[in-house]
Order: structure tokens, then C-alpha cells, then sequence
């Protein structure tokens, strides 16, 4: 696996607590990047993932990281309506910090 | 395009080489020429446990040279050995993807143990704990991705496959695409093939058949092929690719012609998995020769199978003899597994890269670390060291443990063939 984010579950939970959306979002940039050697830079909210060139195999590897990271579970129907940064913020975000 | 069906001449217009001796097929031909060794002590996988601990990794390779963090995410090590070898071959092919037709070039590629090699850290991990570290895992270690990069690459959009008949996957690969050019099927094949056995499990399953080389305390020397001293194959890893093509297309875009595909040969043993036997590879010879037109009056070099096992050795000098009588023993048979090792689906091309380099070159490498002989392997091995000749048309001999056998020959292009 590349790299790990550096969070440990407690600590995660303590901050997901007091999150806001930056703090999010910080999150999950930094998942992306690690996982598709994006630059963070390069990760806008609104920026389309075909904009960005992450394709439908980054997507597999994004949904199972944020499963692993965050104990969720992503539907394969969901999965595919996930076309953005902003999408995952949308639809994933209360289950994230909740 | 000016193929016709049925009649093509097959040539060879590129080269590319990951190796042991090194990643470009200059390295490798100076280093084999010279008798170089690159075997050596493995120490990056634990084989504490293990009876062999010397092999043949590919030597001078980074693989931040070539990819980039983002290509790494998707690329096995035999993948990426792959990409580089093709684009080395279509470089010195001079063969421009953005020039040609797309559906008129296919990759065919050779490749056996890779795919394993690259899912078995991703399988230890999931036996312990049931997750799946890797989502890719299946696109990245199938076999077949390899020739599916250099397709997806390059945009081929000709035939993308790879045949696995293990240790003769790429010879016939080759022969394949070789058929497949011949009969007009399609013009241009990007070919050979690629595999690494450095993983614990694979490199601990190869010694439990008690097939390798025990000899650890000298690497360098531990595979003796044709030696009556020999205690097995060296396990090796890298890639051969070269670029076929009909002589037409290859006039066309003004290739240069290194050298001409004239005959392939393919028959199984038909009862041992492991075991080869005399019958099955002596009729390959003989079918390759059928293909090629020629007699066994017209081989010139043998570029043998040559593993250093105690089996392989004696059967394929044996075969060898049945195939061409009295003359087998003034015929130069070089192995050169001594130098790099076993790259099992890579062995063929690279031994068919050294039979074209021979041809240009008009010189044969030396089979290294034969010091003893052995009264049942007494052809001329080439054992003093490289050796001038001028061959016309040289043997690339290539088997598998499954009973597999694949035979090439290649031969001197000339303009207007001789009859």
C-alpha cells in the first residue's frame, strides 16, 4: 500500500468530532493524492474526475481506502455516481464524520 | 500495406532488452559476448529458509528512470519490464505509433510466473487478514497486462494476447506472430516475452522441485550448463521484445533489417509434466526446419535451451543428435542461461535476440562455466569463450516443463532469397 494516513482511529474520531468541511476536505485530498500520486494542488472541489485523469480504476482504489479509513460502506451503485471531489464531499461527508 | 496471403517474408526490424546483463540489448550482447555473469547472491526477498539463494535479477534498473509514481500505481515489474523493452525495440525499429495504422499492429507477448510474482504479497496479506491491501490486483498481476500496457500505450489496436506455455511461452509467442505475418494476417507484431520468479513463494516452490542450482556459495559460477558438474537452473527474470514485421512493411517505412524469421516448430512430449523427452523436442527441430525450407545441412548455431539441469542438458544434446545426425557435433551449440539465468516466458526472446545479434555480428557468445565435460553432452559448446562466425541460419531452441516445445530459426535477411 502507499503510504498511510496518519491518523490513528481515536485521534480520528476526536477531530472528526469538531470537522469541518475544510478539515474534510483536507482529508480527503490527501487520501486522493496518496492513492493516485495527484499532486494536492491539483485537487479542486469542483474539477471533474476525467478533468483530472483519475479513471474509473483510481475510483475502485479511492472507495476502498475511504471503507478501510473511514469503516464505511460505499455501494457499487453509489460509486458510480461519484464524478467529482465534491460528490464525495456530498455523499460521503456525514458518513465520514459521523 | 502489400501483404499477401500466404507468402510474406517475416523480418526483424527491433530490439529490446531487460536483462541480468544489464537493460539495453548493447549491454546484453557485450556482457554475454564477454563471458560476464549476472548471477548473484539474492538478498531482497527472504530465502533464508531456502536451499538455493542465488539467481539472475534484471541488473541497472530503476524503475523511476522510466515511470512515474502515478504509472507505478497499475504496473507489475513485469509489466514495466515490458514497456521497456518495447520501447527500446520500436525505437531502434524506428517505428512511429502515431504513423502507422493502429489495427495493423498486434502484441503477442510470452509471459508465465509474473502475474503470480506480482498477487502474492497482496494473497499473504489477505490470508492474515482478510482485506484486500490492493483493488487492482487482478488487472495489475494477470498475466496478460504486460502486453495489454504496451497495446494501451502505444494505442496498438492489432490482436493483444499472451501465451503461456512457461519456460517456452515467448518462443511461441513468436512463432505465433510469426505465422500470423507470414500468412498476411496482419502486417507488423510487437513480440517476445517478459517474467520475474522473485517472490518468496514461487522462488521457494521452483527449489522444492529440486530444480535449482544449490551452488551458493559462488553465484557467478553456480550455473554450469552442458558441465557434467551442473546442479540445476539459476532462476532469472527480464524481457525480450522484438518487432516483426512482413518484409513489405518493413521496405515501406524503410526499416532496417536485422535479420528474417524463417521457420517455427511446435510439438508437446505428450506424458510428464517435468520430464522432457527426446521424441517430442527432435520433431520441433525437424518441423522448423520443414517450415523454414531448410535442411539440417543449412543450421549453422544452435542457441540451445541449455538450463543446467541434469535432464535438460542430455535431452536436448540427444535430440539434437537425432535431428542432425553426424553433423550435430560440427555445429557451435551455445546456452547462455550460465550468464543470465532462467528468465522462463523471457528465455526464448532473449535467446532469439542473441541468435539475430549473432547474425549481425557474426559472432557466437560462449556457453560460460562448462569446465567439465560430460560423456553424454559432447557437441561443441562454444566453452573457450566468444567465437567468430559468419551463420546464415541459426536454431533458437526453447522448452517447457508441461511437455511444451517451441523451435525458431532465424536467418541472415537477404534481398532475394536463395533457393
Amino acid at each position: 500500500m502507499n503510504g498511510v494516513v496518519e491518523l490513528d482511529c481515536d485521534c480520528k474520531r476526536e477531530r472528526m468530532n469538531v470537522m469541518t468541511r475544510e478539515d474534510l476536505l483536507e482529508i480527503i485530498n490527501s487520501l486522493i493524492s496518496q492513492e493516485t500520486k495527484i499532486p494536492v494542488e491539483n485537487l479542486t472541489l469542483a474539477a471533474s474526475f476525467k478533468d483530472l485523469g483519475i479513471d474509473s480504476l483510481d475510483v475502485l482504489k479511492l472507495a476502498a481506502r475511504f471503507e478501510r479509513e473511514f469503516n464505511i460502506k460505499i455501494s457499487t451503485a453509489e460509486l458510480q455516481k461519484i464524478e467529482t471531489i465534491s460528490d464525495i464531499v456530498t455523499r460521503l461527508g456525514a458518513r465520514i464524520t459521523n | 500495406m502489400s501483404e499477401t496471403k500466404g507468402i510474406n517474408r517475416v523480418v526483424i526490424t527491433g530490439l529490446g532488452v531487460v536483462s541480468p546483463l544489464g537493460c539495453s540489448v548493447e549491454m546484453f550482447w557485450s556482457e554475454l559476448l564477454a563471458g560476464k555473469s549476472g548471477i548473484t547472491t539474492i538478498t531482497d526477498i527472504d530465502l533464508s529458509n531456502c536451499r538455493t539463494r542465488v539467481g539472475a535479477r534484471v541488473a541497472g534498473y530503476d524503475a523511476r528512470h522510466f515511470f512515474s509514481a502515478r504509472d507505478l500505481n497499475r504496473l507489475s515489474l513485469t509489466s514495466q519490464f515490458a514497456l521497456v523493452a518495447a520501447s527500446q525495440a520500436l525505437a531502434l525499429s524506428n517505428l512511429d505509433p502515431g504513423q502507422c495504422n493502429p489495427w495493423s499492429v498486434g502484441v503477442i507477448l510470452g509471459g508465465s510466473s509474473g502475474g503470480f510474482v506480482a498477487a502474492e504479497p497482496v494473497i499473504e496479506s489477505f490470508s492474515k487478514d482478510r482485506i484486500i491491501t490492493n483493488p487492482l490486483i487482478i488487472p495489475t498481476a494477470m498475466n496478460n497486462a504486460p502486453a495489454s500496457n504496451i497495446s494501451i500505450r502505444y494505442g496498438f489496436r492489432g490482436p493483444v494476447m499472451t501465451i503461456d506455455a512457461a519456460c517456452a511461452s515467448s518462443a511461441h509467442a513468436i512463432g505465433y506472430a510469426f505465422k500470423l505475418i507470414r500468412s498476411g494476417a496482419l502486417p507488423i507484431v510487437v513480440t517476445g516475452g517478459v517474467d520475474s520468479s522473485f517472490s518468496p513463494a514461487i522462488f521457494h516452490g521452483w527449489s522444492s522441485l529440486r530444480t535449482l542450482s544449490e551452488r551458493n556459495e559462488a553465484p557467478a559460477t553456480a550455473c554450469r550448463p552442458f558441465s557434467q558438474d551442473r546442479d540445476g537452473l539459476v532462476l532469472g527474470e527480464g524481457a525480450g521484445i522484438l518487432i516483426l514485421e512482413s518484409e513489405s512493411s518493413a521496405q515501406e517505412r524503410g526499416a532496417v533489417i536485422l535479420a528474417e524469421v524463417t521457420g517455427y516448430g511446435a510439438t508437446s512430449d505428450g506424458y510428464h509434466l517435468t520430464q522432457p523427452g527426446i521424441e517430442g523436442i527432435s520433431e520441433a527441430m525437424q518441423m522448423a526446419l520443414v517450415d523454414a525450407n531448410l535442411t539440417a545441412n543449412d543450421i549453422d548455431c544452435i542457441n540451445a535451451h541449455a538450463t543446467a539441469t541434469l535432464w535438460n542438458d542430455k535431452v536436448e544434446t540427444a535430440a539434437i543428435k537425432q535431428t542432425f545426425g553426424p553433423r550435430a557435433k560440427q555445429i557451435p551449440v551455445v546456452g547462455i542461461k550460465g550468464a543470465i539465468g532462467h528468465s522462463i516466458a523471457a528465455s526464448g526472446a532473449l535467446g532469439l535476440i542473441s541468435a539475430v545479434l549473432s547474425i549481425r555480428d557474426s559472432v557466437v557468445p560462449p556457453t560460460i562455466n562448462l569446465k567439465i565435460p560430460d560423456p553424454e553432452c559432447d557437441l561443441d559448446y562454444v566453452p573457450e569463450g566468444a567465437r567468430s562466425c559468419h551463420p546464415k541460419h541459426v536454431m533458437i531452441n526453447s522448452f517447457a516443463f508441461g511437455g511444451s516445445n517451441a523451435v525458431l530459426i532465424a536467418s541472415r535477411y537477404e534481398t532475394k532469397k536463395q533457393s
